[in-house]
């Protein structure tokens, strides 16, 4: 039997490509990242929100204004998704443990799990043919938003009709500033804009597709948000649609915000026809408003969202990789086993697994991650590149050795700047002992001949003079780590992205200005000091909190990989709330499922199970906790070494108040009525009246709990097919059955089930009578009331958050209002905790569906397997140092910092900055009155002297 | 409208809309109503009525078969299909809408569209303004004549009747040789300058069917077969349906 | 004064302020040269110190450029770096320095038309003022 090799390839680097790549190559993976466009960041990269009104700002504003206290120990971010996927973008290209392959595609796989051949091809390349070793495969290759072009009545072929990716360049290229939008035929600024909802999704009509594509209905609340805060109260902004599918976490609360603004409408209502007033290039929209009443309206803009599908080219990749596609070609996958195609050892993630949200394809991009690294697990490390370095050179006492190298970087720079001028004007430049000019710095050869220079010239500081930090600084921190230099003697000096680039027509400017930045950075490089990186251990435990299906899936992902495992319940026995249920909409056997989980969890003996547990204490940071565990009722103590958590408590159905619950035994919940379908089958059932959003999107509970409308949606396809002759009525605000789901919301209208919308301020009435239940409701279409008389009401209760106020308290952990464990980043870091070490999963983080449980459950333990696949984990050496002998202990710093890490330590009469905690911005530094704090690599005198020698030159 | 509620209840019957829906492949999709109202804003008879599409699907939907069965709306429907032409779930209202209007006794259907029903059964013509064959045949040589006379290019123009073997079979509409006869010829000329061979048919040759407004499919049918079965006696291959 | 070219420092953040920067050289977009750029983590970490000594050294302008209000990475500095600014501002008014040589800018990491924009209008303006009256 073949050894199994150690790499893994990810095919399609957009925003899930790269989680999973990320996740892998700091798992001890090799990774080839694998794009057949010439760049990386795939759909992601071509839509920022450039206005930061996605629903993390709206989320940061509110908790800005105190919605939810955060706790010590917590890192919150304001950052926006941009900032994030800019960062992430550089980590993949420079990570030393992914080859990023661009212009290439995959012609066939052949052999199989842990031994698969991959013939790639390069189109760059005269189409020339190669072949790669990898163990297991992921694929991410995403989709392509529908053309609106076949639908030929909505006006597409007018300038001013756009689809929303369109629109989104155009905000994107507005002046800053000026805040204009300008519309393409005439370049005015529209007054009126109006979104036109679902166009090539939920349309089996004209070659549209039959699902819902699950984001149209958010990015277009997101485009009204941007451009409103562009334009003003002006602008009027319509949407058009048949319902608002705002399900995520918090984006309900994000439609809340955007649809109360001034001139934003959202009109339940779908367009026959866009026509063109050919001498305004203004578009006509006819439509019917709620009460029957055609209008007439004209708008400046149009705004088609159009939907996701997949390209061809996708299709034919699976064909020739064997991958079982399902009638739209989507990946056909098993709502159990969720990232899993049908070839083992090939995964899916993203879009190409079905129609989802950025969130959503993080997480289920980690989840692939982490079972197509745990298929290798036994090779973990050994197709990576062996790198010993040597001892350190001291260099203290030392004068400084510059050696400052100038990067031609190919044309880019060489081509506008002249690089042997800035080379001699380097040599002349204080404490420079050595200059060097290359063509492209970053080579292998180059970085060679930097080591040889540094050995020979016996440098003890280095000045790249070429392109960004972010982008190659860790590169070449490694390399002077590779001949002994402590990697802080480094200084970028960015003569590419901030002379050659942008003072292109201007090459004397940009030379001169070349040379004043290597002046600055050669005044600086003087100036560095050697930093020393924390190195703390990690204990190779897991903590998992909650024993249902997403702690279960969790344990058993870490524990396959052989990491020890503690898994704690609070309950006697495993199963969580899916003990409750019975059968998901795609009529696969829950209670069986659970049942074999926990067969599998007690037989895998790296998972130790605790039940009936209790937390009573615990401490620690990431690679280093201590927790107290209570088994029992009794003094039963546990003290338990993790390396990290995985928070996974779980969540419970909604107690409704409301509609008679409690009060008349015909009223039940979904999940009651599962029950009585599964014991009594339904043919003594005349009728049903299911009621949705109890407990959701109101005042105490504004979120949507997500899984109702399926609920639901399930529940009277159940009952129709038990009893077909049973009236089914669904009384609904947003019918939210996303992605996928939409097929089961059409089965139910097919077999009889009959929708009716209300709206939030005229819900339903129960009444009792003397005949048995009656509801009344006033239909739309007919703009009359309805009398339906029933024999049962069912409830769509919302999803609550199981009470973790304790843990959350002991273990500080941020939660949002409503209860659920807040992440680290809503889009981009969907099961991280903002606390280093510490992951969320399941319910506990918010509502969703089983099969979105177990792609987090196993994304949050490739996350965590990032940490416990390390000896030891590295801290930046960038943090704040406190000279404890001239502080005068004010506690402005400990006032000040974002993150509460500076503390006043009463034994030791002294301030302490925890070099683990310190997240380096360096505010501290800058209030400390006695200037008695300094943030290593950014010292005072480090940064005034690039003023001095920019102003003295 | 403050009319009183409707009422739903009691065990589920069968409505007029599941017959409908036996009748029509797919059951027409007529299930599938999402309520978006894109037929409705694009229906021209939209209003009439106090109806429209979307209500009269709502309506068949929620059983209400007596109100949707007597609306004179469904008259007022042109069968444009416009509503089927953007609907999502592409749900056959025309084909709900013809349902209902034959679901009306026969004698209570619109009085002209039941006269001229009646008129083309009574006429070989199949002409619902009740021309004779001899009546067209004398129309057309007559205005032929006149034009193959006053206008000399046209002078080999022919507008042939019961050709036997021509390529094509040409059905007219009745209006045209009763009240407006010059208005035949201008399609003449053209089949002339393009050298179609082509006839007309004494019987049958009325192009217009009632029958098929009034929802009467046995009627609807005797008047095609007439003349289909014309254009096959004669031998033609194509039939160029001008209706 | 025409014929002057300012020399003008802009202190850019790890997360808003260079990430523009460098975006506006991946553009190609263009930028007066006048602008030399000071990378620190935060706009928080620039202190009073930092923008003064700028101005005594001979900087005709000095701007921070932070994240866009709301989103700064490490929460507040940059509302921190604008409170300093103001500060600075008036204190140069005091000694007869005209305060707008010094200038709080605020965008996302990806605007780097924003970016460039801010650095022309920055150097129009300095330009306008006249050298550094220290100088």
């Amino acid at each position: 039997m073949a050894k199994k090799s150690g790499s893994v390839m990810v095919v399609g680097a957009g925003v899930a490509g790269m989680q999973a790549s990320l996740d892998l190559a700091n798992s001890d993976y090799n990774v080839y990242l694998v794009d057949k466009s010439p760049t990386i960041g795939g759909m992601m990269s071509r839509l920022p929100c450039i206005g930061f009104r996605g629903v993390e700002c709206q989320r940061n504003m509110s908790a800005d204004n105190g919605a939810a206290p955060r706790s010590e120990d917590s890192f919150p971010t304001n950052d926006c998704a941009m900032c994030m996927f800019s960062h992430r973008l550089n980590d993949v290209g420079g990570h030393k443990n992914i080859n990023v392959i661009t212009t290439s595609e995959i012609r066939n796989i052949e052999g199989e799990l842990g031994n698969f051949d991959v013939t790639l091809v390069d189109y760059s390349d005269d189409e020339k043919e190669s072949k790669v070793q990898v163990g297991s495969v992921i694929l991410s290759s995403g989709s392509q938003t529908f053309d609106p072009s076949a639908l030929d009545f909505l006006g597409y072929q007018y300038p001013n009709v756009v689809t929303g990716e369109e629109f989104e360049r155009l905000i994107n290229e507005s002046e800053p500033g000026t805040g204009r939008l300008m519309r393409p035929s005439d370049k005015q600024e529209p007054k009126k804009i109006a979104w036109m909802q679902c166009v090539g999704s939920r349309d089996i009509n004209r070659g549209g597709n039959g699902y819902c594509s699950s984001v149209c209905c958010l990015y277009a609340i997101k485009e009204v948000s941007l451009v409103k805060e562009r334009m003003g109260a002006d602008l009027d902004c319509a949407v058009f649609n048949m319902d608002i599918r705002t399900f995520g976490k918090d984006y309900e609360k994000f439609y809340n915000n955007v649809r109360c603004q001034d001139g934003v409408r959202f009109m339940k209502a779908r367009i026959h026809t866009i026509s063109e007033d050919p001498e305004t290039g203004d578009l006509n929209v006819r439509y019917m408003d709620e009460a029957g009443t055609v209008l007439d309206e004209t708008f400046s803009m149009v705004v088609l969202s159009t939907g996701l599908e997949i390209p061809k080219a996708s299709v034919e990749l699976a064909n020739r990789l064997g991958i079982e596609l399902n009638h739209y070609n989507f990946v056909k996958t098993d709502p159990f086993q969720p990232v899993q195609s049908s070839r083992p050892g090939i995964y899916i993630c993203g879009l190409f697994q079905g129609p989802k949200d950025i969130p959503e394809s993080v997480t289920e991009a980690s989840a692939a991650a982490c079972l197509a690294g745990t298929d290798i697990v036994e090779s973990r490390g050994d197709d990576l590149e062996k790198v010993e370095f040597p001892e350190e050179i001291d260099v203290s006492g030392q004068e400084p050795r510059i050696g400052v190298f100038v990067c031609n970087c190919g044309v880019n720079i060489g081509g506008v700047v002249d690089v042997n001028s800035v080379q001699e004007y380097a040599s002349t430049l204080p404490n420079v002992v050595f200059t060097d000019s290359n063509l492209f710095t970053c080579s292998d050869e180059t970085r060679d001949r930097i080591k040889e220079m540094i050995i020979e010239h016996k440098l003890n500081r280095v000045v790249v003079a070429s392109c960004t930090l972010e982008n190659r600084g860790e590169m070449f921190m490694e390399t002077l780590a590779s001949c002994g230099l402590n990697k802080y003697l480094l200084e970028m000096a960015n003569i590419r992205n901030q002379a050659a680039w942008v003072h292109a027509n201007a090459p004397d400017m940009a030379t001169q200005k070349a040379k004043d930045i290597v002046r600055m950075s050669v005044a600086r490089a003087a100036n560095l000091n050697p930093l020393q990186e924390k190195i703390i251990p990690v204990s190779k435990h897991a903590l998992i909190i909650g024993g249902g299906i997403a702690g279960m899936n969790a344990a058993l992902s870490l524990g396959k990989q052989g990491f020890d495992v503690v898994l704690l319940e609070k309950d006697a026995q495993l199963g969580g709330f899916a003990r409750k249920l019975h059968h998901t909409i795609e009529g696969k056997d829950i209670r069986a499922y659970v049942e074999e989980l926990v067969s599998e969890v007690n037989a895998n003996d790296k998972i130790q199970v605790m039940t009936e547990a209790r937390i009573i204490g615990s401490k620690g940071f990431q690679g280093n906790f201590v927790t107290q565990v209570a088994v029992g009722s009794g003094d039963d103590m546990h003290n338990i070494e993790h390396g990290v958590t995985i928070v996974a408590t779980g969540a419970s159905e909604y107690q409704p108040k409301e509609f008679l619950y409690g009060e008349d035994e015909r009223v039940l919940t979904q999940v009651e009525l599962s029950d009585r379908l599964e014991e009594k089958g339904a043919s003594d059932i005349e009728s049903v009246v299911m009621i949705q959003c109890v407990g959701s999107r109101n005042e105490e509970h504004e979120n949507c709990s997500r899984i109702c409308c399926q609920s639901a949606v399930k529940n009277a396809i159940h009952i129709k097919k038990l009893n077909p002759d049973a009236r089914v009525y669904v009384l609904y605000r947003d019918i939210r059955t996303y992605g996928l789901l939409e097929d089961y919301y059409t089965e139910a209208r097919r077999r009889g089930v009959i929708f009716i919308r209300f709206d939030r301020e005229t819900p339903p009435e129960l009444k009792k009578t003397s005949e048995g239940l009656v509801v009344k409701i006033k239909d739309p279409v007919l703009q009359r009331e309805l009398e339906i008389s029933t024999d049962l009401v069912t409830l769509s209760a919302g999803v609550v958050a199981n009470d973790t106020a304790e843990i959350s308290r002991i273990m500080k952990l941020d939660r949002d209002s409503e209860g659920f464990f807040t992440e680290a980043h809503i889009k981009l870091r969907p099961v991280d905790m903002l606390n280093e070490g510490i992951f969320v999963c399941g319910t506990a983080h918010g509502p969703k569906l089983i099969s979105e449980s177990i792609a987090q459950a196993q994304a949050a333990a490739s996350r965590a397997t990032t940490f416990l696949a390390k000896d030891v984990i590295r801290l930046s050496a960038v943090t704040a140092k406190v000279d404890t002998d001239h502080c005068v202990k004010c506690l402005t710093c400990v006032r000040s910092c974002p993150f509460d890490v500076p503390v006043f330590n009463e034994e030791e009469n002294c301030i302490e900055i925890s070099e683990t905690l310190c997240q380096g911005c360096g505010i501290c530094a800058s209030v400390c009155p006695r200037q008695t704090i300094q943030l290593s690599f950014y010292e005072d005198n480090q940064v005034t002297c690039k003023i001095d020698a920019l102003l003295a030159g | 409208m403050a009319e009183e509620a409707i009422k739903l209840g009691g065990k589920k019957k069968s409505i007029f809309m599941d017959k409908v829906k036996e009748l029509l492949p797919e059951g027409g999709n007529l299930n599938l109503c999402l309520t978006c109202g894109a037929c409705s804003s694009g229906c021209p008879a939209t209003g009439l009525e106090g109806m429209d599409p979307r209500k009269f699907l709502r309506m068949a939907a929620l059983g209400m078969d007596e109100e949707i069965t007597s609306t004179p709306w469904v008259w007022m429907c042109t069968m444009c299909q416009r509503c089927i032409y953007v609907c999502p779930m592409k749900i056959d209202i025309p084909q709900l809408v013809y349902s209902a209007r034959a679901s009306w006794p026969r004698e209570e259907r619109p009085k002209g569209i039941l006269g001229s029903c009646d008129m083309a059964l009574r006429n070989e013509s199949r002409s619902a303004m009740g021309a004779s064959p001899d009546d067209f045949r004398f129309v057309v040589e007559d205005v032929l004549e006149q034009y193959q006379e006053e206008q000399p290019e046209f002078a080999d123009m022919e507008a042939p009747i019961d050709k036997e073997g021509a390529e094509f079979f040409l059905n007219q509409n009745s209006r045209e040789p009763v009240t407006e006869p010059d208005e035949m010829v201008p399609l003449w000329k053209v089949l002339h300058l393009a050298g179609v061979d082509w006839t007309y048919g004494s019987k049958g040759w009325g192009g217009e069917n009632y029958c098929m407004f009034l929802a009467d499919d046995d009627a609807w049918e005797t008047l095609a077969r007439t003349t289909i079965n014309h254009a096959d006696d004669l031998g033609c291959k194509t039939y160029l349906n001008t209706e | 004064m025409a014929d002057f070219e300012p020399t003008i420092i802009a202190f850019c953040c790890d997360y808003c302020g260079a990430p523009a920067a460098d975006l506006a050289g991946s553009m190609r977009l263009e930028y007066p040269s006048n602008i030399k750029i000071i990378q620190i983590p935060c706009t928080g970490k620039v202190d009073v110190m930092h923008l003064l000594r700028a101005i005594q050294k001979g900087a005709d302008g000095v701007y921070c450029v932070g994240c866009v209000e709301g989103t700064c990475h490490y929460n507040n500095g940059n509302f921190r770096c604008r409170e300093r600014v103001n500060y600075v501002r008036t204190l140069l008014e005091e000694i007869g320095i005209e305060g707008d040589r010094v200038r709080m800018y605020n965008l996302s990491s990806n605007e780097a038309t924003a970016f460039a924009a801010y650095a022309k209008e920055m150097t129009d303006h300095i330009r306008e003022l006249g050298p550094n009256p220290l100088n």
